[in-house]
């Protein structure tokens, strides 16, 4: 039977899989292995090169893993961890399923995820004897965490959830108080006892994982509501992404990645960078929408479209709406202007210039918009999303090129004229634009109606 | 409001889905839709609404061609399937929405959601969940109210008793049978129920590959005895 969950389980992978979604988790994947590897070379150099004793650091970094490897997989790793009804309803014994969720375990992409991103690190400071040895301590420390998060995601309700974090931690203290062992015991005794302790570690946790009860019931309970009673067709716009995870995990989390930037690139002085981060800052929450427009619609385009409601007003509500999401960042970025040393006009500059002219800029993807799945999850999901436009970020590359070019080629207070002008202008011209749009989009509706469908 | 077709065909590839020379649906009348999967029947009604482009031919709707003048849409009410619903909101707040789109104020919604309360069994309105969360059942009873909360000239339902529960069923067929009296509503209706669409039916449509073999006048079940002909011997 465990041989059969597994063909199920690799004939949906293979009939799931999507060279779209291949290519971007590919390239967020080759950006962090940059990143990793300039660390890596910028460390070795820093501590001259030498790659003797350097295994000893390996235990170190396992366990400096441990936190941020089970919070990474907390957000990023979703498995199925009980059985849907059709499987349910077959007889598959509960030990091939929790086997088979221990094997799946092994293979899944966020286990391997910081062991690979830390690969450079074993390539180029540890001597090639122990490279492979050193790439599986970290290994099996992530696997530990795969395992405790699966065991996470079956428990229902806080009672069987909070073991897993107290013995997250538990084991956190044992791999700590073991890892100093590496100063007085050889590396390659050190190793096998750190395997070891990580299979007991994982042995623990299946255990527990085994124990679980857990029905795959659907959860149409009521809800607590976000925000009650408005129905106007601008009320959708933000109704739409305070009642979808999806939305409102991406219009929050990047915007707040953003201004923390904003602050944390002030002790390095003004320039590309900053200007950099103060846009994506007030410019990511329109940003994140906008990449999509009509992908919420796309859901119900069939239904707006056979009541009189004009597509032009859907898209200059969308419009507006993009605009007052730049404000709330705008205001949290603001006390940079007594932090550093900024010119104050900076901020309702950018404010304009994103507003105006780089939300207008959005506005087109409504003409090759996908649904965009509104109930799943945010992150790296890439369900709706245009490998031409989503995807590698084009949308947001023109306007960050010519706000950030502005300020870079030309003195602040031309910059500043410039970029007033163009927000200014795009306020001036979002009309005309959105009717072109919406006129564009009319023409060739029945083809957006099938992707929406598709 | 009079419906009229002309030479209307839907090809997909080479594929000719649906094939209809020339149909008439006078004012008032009570049309359904009969056949067997793919014959056509919600390509048909897609076609009604200007949701897919017509390969050749036209509807007119009230002698607009739909795809060319957008008047259809304020007295038309329709729901094909779950496309027609946004999941993020609660019942109130659809309805809410669509009372918005064809401006009808507070009162005449609340008074037209009381002529539907039958339907709703206590089950829909007031339960606080958004309807991604209703079951299909309840679903499709917040689709097809949402179509009639209109009062709409023209109706337009696709399958308005699958999913449903038999006292639904009933309450479906009763509540589209009179709005069509009392209203004098045109209703297209498509379903695999023949004893309801015969039952309610001024006339029935029965396609098969995309084709109109039969148009049957259909009075206090006339047609009944012909359809279930039809279908004990089709393959």
């Amino acid at each position: 039977m465990l041989k059969l969950l597994l063909k199920l389980w690799i004939d949906q992978k293979r009939r799931d899989f999507k060279w779209g979604r291949f290519f971007g988790q590919a390239y967020f994947f080759a950006l962090f292995m940059m990143i990793s590897i300039i660390i890596t070379i910028a460390v070795r150099d820093e501590s001259g090169g030498s790659k003797e004793g350097a295994e000893i650091a390996v235990s170190f970094i396992a366990v400096a893993i441990i936190v941020p490897d089970f919070l990474n997989k907390l957000l990023m790793k979703h498995d199925e961890t009980v059985m849907d009804h059709y499987l349910k309803s077959k007889p598959i014994p509960a030990r091939d399923w929790n086997r088979f969720l221990l094997i799946t375990n092994f293979v899944n992409l966020w286990n391997w995820a910081l062991p690979v991103i830390l690969l450079p690190f074993c390539l180029l400071c540890l001597k090639w004897s122990v490279m492979l040895p050193s790439f599986l301590m970290l290994l099996a420390v992530s696997m530990v965490g795969g395992v405790a998060i699966t065991a996470f995601r079956r428990a229902k309700g806080w009672s069987n959830k909070w073991p897993i974090p107290v013995a997250m931690l538990i084991w956190l203290i044992i791999a700590s108080a073991y890892s100093m062992t590496v100063l007085i015991m050889p590396w390659w005794a050190h190793l096998i006892g750190f395997l070891l302790l990580c299979a007991g570690a994982i042995a623990v946790f299946y255990d527990y994982l085994c124990d679980l009860r857990r029905y795959n019931e659907s959860q149409a309970k009521a809800s607590k509501l976000f925000l009650k009673g408005s129905s106007s067709l601008f009320s959708m716009e933000y109704i739409s992404v305070l009642r979808s995870k999806r939305l409102r995990v991406a219009v929050i989390i990047l915007p707040l990645i953003f201004i923390f930037n904003s602050y944390t690139q002030l002790p390095q002085g003004i320039g590309p960078m900053f200007y950099m981060m103060l846009m994506f800052a007030i410019y990511a929450p329109s940003m994140m929408l906008g990449q999509w427009v009509f992908g919420i619609e796309g859901n119900y385009f069939d239904g707006l479209w056979t009541k009189p409601i004009n597509i032009r007003t859907i898209l200059t509500n969308k419009y507006w709406f993009c605009v007052l999401l730049n404000i709330l960042p705008t205001l949290l970025v603001l006390p940079i202007i007594w932090i550093g040393d900024v010119s104050p006009w900076l901020f309702p500059v950018t404010w304009l210039f994103t507003a105006g002219l780089a939300n207008l800029m959005l506005m087109p993807t409504a003409l090759i918009s996908s649904r965009i799945e509104l109930f799943q999850s945010a992150f790296f999901n890439y369900q709706g999303a245009s490998m031409a436009v989503n995807m590698y970020g084009f949308v947001v590359i023109i306007p960050m090129a010519i706000y950030v070019l502005c300020l870079w080629l030309l003195s602040l207070t031309t910059a500043l004229i410039v970029l007033a002008v163009a927000g200014v202008i795009g306020f001036a011209l979002h009309k005309v634009v959105i009717d072109w749009i919406a006129c564009r989009y009319e023409q060739n509706r029945y083809k957006n109606f099938e992707r929406y469908r598709s | 409001m009079e419906f009229k077709i002309q030479n209307l065909v839907k090809q997909y590839g080479k594929n000719t889905v649906l094939d209809i020379p020339e149909l008439t649906i006078g004012s008032g009348e009570l049309v359904g839709l009969v056949g067997n999967n793919g014959a056509g029947k919600t390509t048909l009604m897609r076609l009604m609404l200007d949701l897919i482009e017509a390969t050749e031919g036209y509807v007119e709707s009230d002698g607009q061609r739909v795809e060319e003048d957008d008047t259809w849409k304020q007295h038309t009410g329709s729901f094909i399937d779950g496309h027609f619903l946004i999941d993020f909101y609660t019942p109130e707040e659809y309805f809410g929405f669509i009372a918005r789109a064809y401006q009808l104020s507070k009162d005449t919604l609340d008074a037209r959601l009381e002529e539907y309360r039958s339907l709703m069994h206590d089950e829909i309105l007031g339960t606080r969940k958004y309807l991604r969360q209703f079951s299909e059942g309840n679903r499709q009873k917040i689709g097809i109210i949402g179509a009639m909360l209109i009062n709409p000239k023209v109706l337009i339902l696709d399958e308005p008793f699958n999913y449903l529960d038999p006292t639904s069923q009933i309450t479906v067929a009763k509540l589209i049978r009179q709005m069509n009296e009392q209203l004098g509503t045109t209703v297209i209706i498509s379903s695999h129920n023949l004893s309801f669409v015969s039952e309610i039916s001024t006339r029935i449509l029965l396609l098969e590959k995309g084709v109109i073999i039969k148009d049957l006048p259909n009075h206090d079940g006339s047609a009944t005895r012909e359809l279930e002909d039809y279908f004990q011997t089709a393959e």
